[in-house]
């Protein structure tokens, strides 16, 4: 558990408008150990400047806040978190910390921190140590050396963050493996996590690898176990153990890089640092011309080695001469990078006769040694035939390591570096600006308000369709029972009504039970319908509720003329 | 013999003298264009940059252009700078295979290893939105939309079964081609992101150049800028790396 204790608190000569504190968890601590600074503002959310800190290296940063409710009052409260690590030992000062909240900047006040060896009570400290170191203090320029981070523990850690040095000055590939295992240093028994990595110095002349830093929480029990129905929930699980967040870092370590001597040979220096053999073969000594064989160079040995050249070989004109992609297989590992790079070159014989194709020669140097080495292959002497008939070259020259001969394909891979060629089209001039926001809003906007116009007009013209179908429906409906031989004299007479009527509330687009003369003549009018169709109808209606009301009796001559004219009107006139 | 109106003259007058000095203009910007592919071919690639910059920051937003100016100053050393115009072409032109290579090579080219890993879930889950540039997803949405409401159109017309399935299917494309148009929209305004120009940038606890280092970064690396105070950016390279860089160490997107 944290023990956070004040120690200094600030608050600005004004009324504040915020209450702003600062204080550490730690105010004694030794070299290499961490102590966490805390910023608090109530009230407010503050921007804390801590350019004034000149005595420790901010490791992190981390941003929390809280709201507390006393006495019905509710307030905010944000604390900025700084891992800060002391860089010199002594009495040293955290000097006041600007914070602005809301545009005032108010102050914090000033905090001592005692940094010595001395330092009683940090038992986790001693049971937890990490080391760095590297294979060769004084490398040659290009010379591998490995660089080794151990961390020793014989507490239980967990949430374990590493942050690799720099390597200013080195090329740097981690070894991916990790290796665990146990030692004992000061009489202890620790447990080691190691991690490797090579590094190829790039430069002659003095470098410094910065302290690698890991920080991680170490696990404690929070009580000790009482019985074993205890010791159960003792588990992180459960919440039974505590967790104490600590800084660990090494010592700066100081690399003298020497520059190499000068190369005694006359064979051009290959670039090469380490310990190498080279090697050759050819795969058909006697050819005919047009005819091809492959010549293999194996450089293999541990050092820089992908830095490897093809070796320096005279060949004869007789041959053309097609050189494949190098290929390589080089392994990162305990004696930094190891491995082999073959070289591969077609020969085709352009002339027939005996020739000798001389060594292949290689100078490296031997950083063990301390010395150049010049290393070569065999020589080999080659006989080509004439051919009864000259081979096209350019059409028959076949990829070098004798893949045509053996069918198989072989990856494609790269022989050069560099970037494709500019585009030298001019609609490289076409602006290609976004559409704004506006007419992208407007586009989307647009087709659904024409959606919606679409489906309200299609609307009010169905509901409009629907009364005028629905009414012409009815008049059929009243003619088709009218025409039936067993209705009686009144209801031949309703149907005749109710069909005249439906059919006038069908011209309007309207739909009703029943009309007045007057509104009848009035709606065909506003209808536009003529003046005779309008008198007609009316005529009609008025026989047939004169017929209706005034109990004559029907006959079946009249009844066909009632029954014809009043078709006649709804189909021709009123439909 | 009818009398030509003096307003309607000078009109026409206007009308030619825009469009001779729109046509002048793209005469100009053509020459400065090939001049600059010339010096490129020669080798001359800062007077390459100087003309490709004279066009881009005439107004043409051109994700070819762009990729120029990016393989300009790659060949002069200057990654910070290639990666930026690299990483403006990206948004312009994502597809092209030609800016997909050198991108990557300028990339190959980086010191500082990315520590989130997050950006390569998001390439799964919202691929489209990297394989379409801005533009064309921007497009796409009003396309799609405008087709979805002609078949909705079509459908209130003659409502056959045909139309409503196609709406059916394409809703969801409107709906997802509109929310990424959207989200691009509010990216470009509040999510910005910038380039390190410098070979070796400090980033610092604070706005001030004796603020405490926290870590250093280096040219061509990609950070999002999360504040902006006193000539200082406040930059996120990852979760737990954060701080206060100089503006002109690095350049916006």
């Amino acid at each position: 558990m944290w023990l956070f204790f004040a120690v200094g608190a600030a608050f600005p000569a004004a009324a504040p408008a915020a209450d702003i504190r600062a204080f550490v968890d730690r105010s004694r601590i030794g070299p290499g150990e961490s102590l966490h600074l805390t910023v608090a503002v109530s009230g407010g959310e503050g921007e804390v400047d801590t350019s004034a800190i000149k005595d420790f290296k901010i490791l992190s940063r981390g941003t929390s806040s809280s709201i507390q409710i006393v006495n019905g009052r509710t307030s905010r409260q944000v604390q900025t978190r700084f891992v800060l690590l002391p860089l010199k030992e002594g009495t040293l000062t955290i000097p006041p910390l600007q914070v602005t909240v809301d545009g005032r900047v108010q102050e914090t006040r000033e905090i001592s921190i005692t940094v010595a060896k001395d330092t009683s009570g940090r038992k986790s400290q001693r049971n937890l140590l990490v080391q760095g170191g590297v294979s060769n203090s004084t490398p040659y320029e290009g010379e591998q050396i490995l660089y080794r981070f151990k961390l020793l523990s014989a507490v239980k850690i967990a949430n374990a963050r590493f942050q690799e040095p720099q390597f200013e000055g080195f090329a740097a590939k981690q070894i991916e493996e990790t290796k665990t295992y146990q030692t004992v240093f000061e009489g202890r028994n620790f447990a080691v996590t190691e991690l490797a990595y090579i590094l190829v110095p790039l430069a002659a002349g003095s470098a410094v690898i910065d302290p690698a830093i890991l920080s991680c929480d170490i696990v404690k029990r929070r009580k000790p176990s009482r019985n074993s129905f205890d010791s159960f929930f003792d588990d992180s699980f459960f919440g039974g153990v505590a967790r104490e967040p600590v800084v660990l870092q090494t010592e700066p370590i100081a690399v003298t890089v020497q520059k190499l001597p000068e190369n005694p040979f006359e064979t051009r220096f290959s670039g090469l640092v380490g310990q190498f053999q080279v090697e050759a073969d050819i795969d058909n000594r006697n050819l005919k011309t047009g005819d091809s064989t492959t010549l293999t160079v194996s450089i293999t040995g541990s050092g820089n080695l992908m830095d490897a050249e093809r070796p320096e070989m005279e060949i004869p004109d007789a041959f053309k001469v097609y050189e494949d992609a190098p290929e390589a297989e080089i392994t990162p590992g305990d004696n930094g990078y190891s491995g082999h790079k073959t070289f591969r070159t077609a020969l085709v014989a352009v002339t027939p006769g005996r020739f000798e194709l001389p060594p292949g020669k290689l100078v490296y140097f031997d950083p063990q040694a301390e010395k150049y080495r010049r290393i070569a292959t065999g020589a080999f002497g080659l006989t080509v035939g004439s051919a009864d008939e000259p081979a096209d070259l350019n059409v028959a020259m076949p990829a070098a390591g004798k893949t045509e001969a053996r069918g198989n394909k072989q990856a494609v891979e790269f022989t050069g570096r560099d970037i494709l060629a500019l585009k030298e089209d001019l609609d490289a001039l076409t602006s290609q600006k976004p559409l704004p926001l506006i007419w992208f809003a407007l586009y989307l906007v647009l087709p659904a308000a024409s959606y919606l116009a679409v489906r309200t007009g299609a609307r009010l013209l169905r509901k409009e369709m629907t009364a005028r179908r629905k009414m012409m429906l009815r008049a059929e409906k009243a003619l088709k029972n009218a025409r039936k031989k067993e209705v009686s004299g009144e209801a031949f007479l309703a149907f005749l009504h109710r069909a005249l009527v439906a059919a006038i509330f069908a011209v309007n687009g309207s739909t009703g039970e029943s009309l007045t003369y007057l509104e009848a003549e009035k709606i065909m009018a506003e209808k536009g319908l003529s003046a005779d169709v309008v008198g007609r109808t009316v005529a009609l209606l008025k026989k047939i509720d004169s017929a209706k009301y005034g109990g004559r009796v029907l006959d079946q001559p009249l009844k066909a003329g009632l029954l014809a004219e009043t078709r006649q009107l709804i189909k021709r006139s009123l439909a | 013999m009818k009398r030509v109106r003096p307003a309607a003259i000078a009109g026409i007058l206007v009308l030619v003298i825009l469009l001779t000095g729109a046509g002048a203009m793209a005469a100009q910007q053509a020459r400065t264009f090939l001049s600059g592919v010339k010096a490129y071919d020669e080798g001359n690639y800062q007077q390459a940059i100087a003309s490709f910059l004279e066009l881009a920051e005439g107004g043409i937003q051109n994700g070819k252009l762009f990729y120029n100016l990016g393989n300009a100053y790659l060949k002069s050393n200057d990654l910070g700078h290639a990666v930026l115009w690299y990483e403006r072409a990206l948004r312009l032109i994502p597809g092209d295979p030609d800016l997909k290579f050198n991108y990557a090579y300028a990339a190959g080219l980086l010191k500082d290893k990315r520590e989130d890993s997050a950006p390569g879930i998001y390439r799964i889950l919202f691929f489209w939105k990297y394989l379409l540039s801005r533009g064309t997803v921007i497009w796409l949405a009003v396309g799609l939309n405008m087709v979805f409401w002609l078949f909705m159109i079509a459908r209130n017309i003659r409502r056959r079964r045909l139309l409503r399935h196609a709406c059916l299917v394409l809703a969801p494309f409107v709906m997802l081609f509109t929310l990424t148009a959207l989200y691009e929209y509010y990216a470009a305004a509040h999510m910005r992101q910038a380039v390190v120009l410098e070979d070796r940038v400090a980033v610092r606890s604070g706005f001030s150049e004796t603020a405490t280092e926290l870590f250093v970064l280096h040219a061509g690396t990609r950070v999002r800028v999360e504040q902006q105070r006193k000539g200082f950016w406040r930059i996120c390279f990852s979760a737990d790396k954060i701080g206060w860089i100089r503006q002109d160490a690095a350049g916006l997107i």
